[in-house]
This record gives C-alpha cells, structure tokens and sequence, in this order.
C-alpha cells in the first residue's frame, strides 16, 4: 500500500481581532517628535512592522511609514540596529 | 506665508552661551526676513539612536516660526554653513498662514494668559473651597437626606396603608 503522501498540516490560525490603533483612539497623535509612540510599531531591528502585523488602517500605517521615517531623519529612531 | 518647524541637533559640547547666540541668530533671520519666531523648545541633550559626526548625544532645539519659502531656504543655508548644526529636519505645517491673523492669535493668547495669571488666587481660592463643599457634601449627603427622605416617605405609605383599611 502506497503511502499517502501527509495531508499538508493546518496551519494553526488565531483569527484575532486587529483594530487600528489610531482609529481606536483619536487621542494619540503619530509624531516624528514622539518617538516613544512610534517605538511601538518598528522591530526590535529598527523595520517598520507591516500593516498585516500590526493591524493599523492603511490611511494610518501611511501617515506612521512617513513619521518613522521623519524620526529615523532626526536620529530618534534607529535606521538599523546592528546585530552584536 | 507658510509655518514651518524645525529640528535642529546641535553639538552637545556647545556652552549654554554659544547655544543662546545661536539661537538669537536664528531668531534674527526669522525676524528680519519678515516672518513671526512662534516658539523655540529645547530638548536638552538626548542619545541619538545612531552616532552623527561621531557622537553620541545631540543638543535638540526645536524652531517653530511663520515665513516665506525664501526664509526656509535661508535658514537651511545657515543650517549646512555652521559646524555646530550637526543634522537638521524641516517640515512644513501649514500652508497659507495669515500672519496678521496668527499674531492677533497670539495676542489673543498673550492677554487670555496673562488675564489668568492674574485670575489664578480667586480660582485657586474659590476652587478649593468647592471641592471641600463636595467632599463634606458627599459624606453627610448620604447619611442625612436618605434617611430624612424614608422618614418622609414611610408616614406617607403607612397613611396610605391605613387610608386602605379604612
């Protein structure tokens, strides 16, 4: 008897329920100022941590990638960190 | 006119003088191009998340100020000239500032402060007083008007009970 190739294994899936920061709280203002806000969403690498991660609607990850970026401009965000 | 910030590192070894003349010099450019100086904030020395000109820290000023796009390219011009600036951002807030409106703000501002300044003894005479009114409120308010009110609401039930049997 031939053996059956697997089925291919599920993958285990945890349906969360991802809400956009921002849009769950108008309170908090994404600033390149504040980097400790938008420490929340780079890895511990220094990349921004894609929409499909971290939940956030388009129009906000939009406007976070050009924060984050403004931020890593004035050096209160890594660009990278360097792996030791 | 358009209102601009910006993010200027400076060196962290600058004296506070050297620090105050520069930021006099900025505010001069600003003045003298026609533009409004809104505010300047200074962040002190922070650690910078990666090494600038082989230091570590960096002195944060941030500038707030109204001008002509000309004043911007000016001021960025004085920002790559002097060696103190060690890296610089400027973003653009809003378009379209009427300045002559935006100094009335301020004025506005300046006096609605000021008027609180001076009001701040009667609130902060008035204010305490209320909240002990409603601290002692709360603890007898309680105690004595829920009991007034069973004692009044009672007779009225036991009248109404005897009306009945009657």
């Amino acid at each position: 008897m031939a053996t059956r190739p697997s089925k291919p294994q599920r993958r285990r899936h945890f349906p969360r329920t991802k809400v956009c920061r921002f849009c769950a709280d108008p309170s908090i203002r994404m600033d390149y100022k504040e980097p400790d806000i938008l420490r929340n969403f780079i890895t511990e690498r220094g990349k921004i941590v894609p929409r499909r991660i971290s939940g956030n609607c388009a129009k906000h990850q939009r406007q976070l990638t050009t924060e984050i970026k403004k931020a890593r401009n004035i050096a209160l965000l890594p660009f990278t960190v360097p792996r030791k | 006119m358009r209102r601009y910030e910006s993010v200027v590192i400076l060196d962290p070894d600058l004296s506070e003088e050297q620090i105050g003349t520069l930021t006099e010099r900025y505010s001069q450019i600003i003045k003298t191009s026609g533009g409004e100086l809104i505010k300047i904030e200074d962040w002190g020395s922070k650690r910078l998340a990666y090494v600038v000109k082989r230091k570590e820290k960096g002195r944060y000023i941030l500038l707030d100020y109204v001008g002509q796009p000309t004043l911007l390219s000016e001021l960025e011009r004085q920002f790559k000239i002097s060696e103190e600036v060690m890296k610089y951002l400027s973003v653009k807030l809003d378009d379209n500032v009427d300045l002559e409106a935006f100094q009335a703000q301020a004025e506005q501002k300046a006096q609605a402060q000021a008027a609180a300044l001076e009001t701040p003894p009667t609130e902060e005479a008035s204010a305490p007083t209320e909240v002990q009114a409603e601290t002692d409120r709360p603890a007898d308010a309680p105690v004595e008007p829920a009991p007034a009110d069973s004692a009044v609401a009672e007779p009225a039930v036991a009248e109404e009970n005897e009306e009945g049997v009657h």
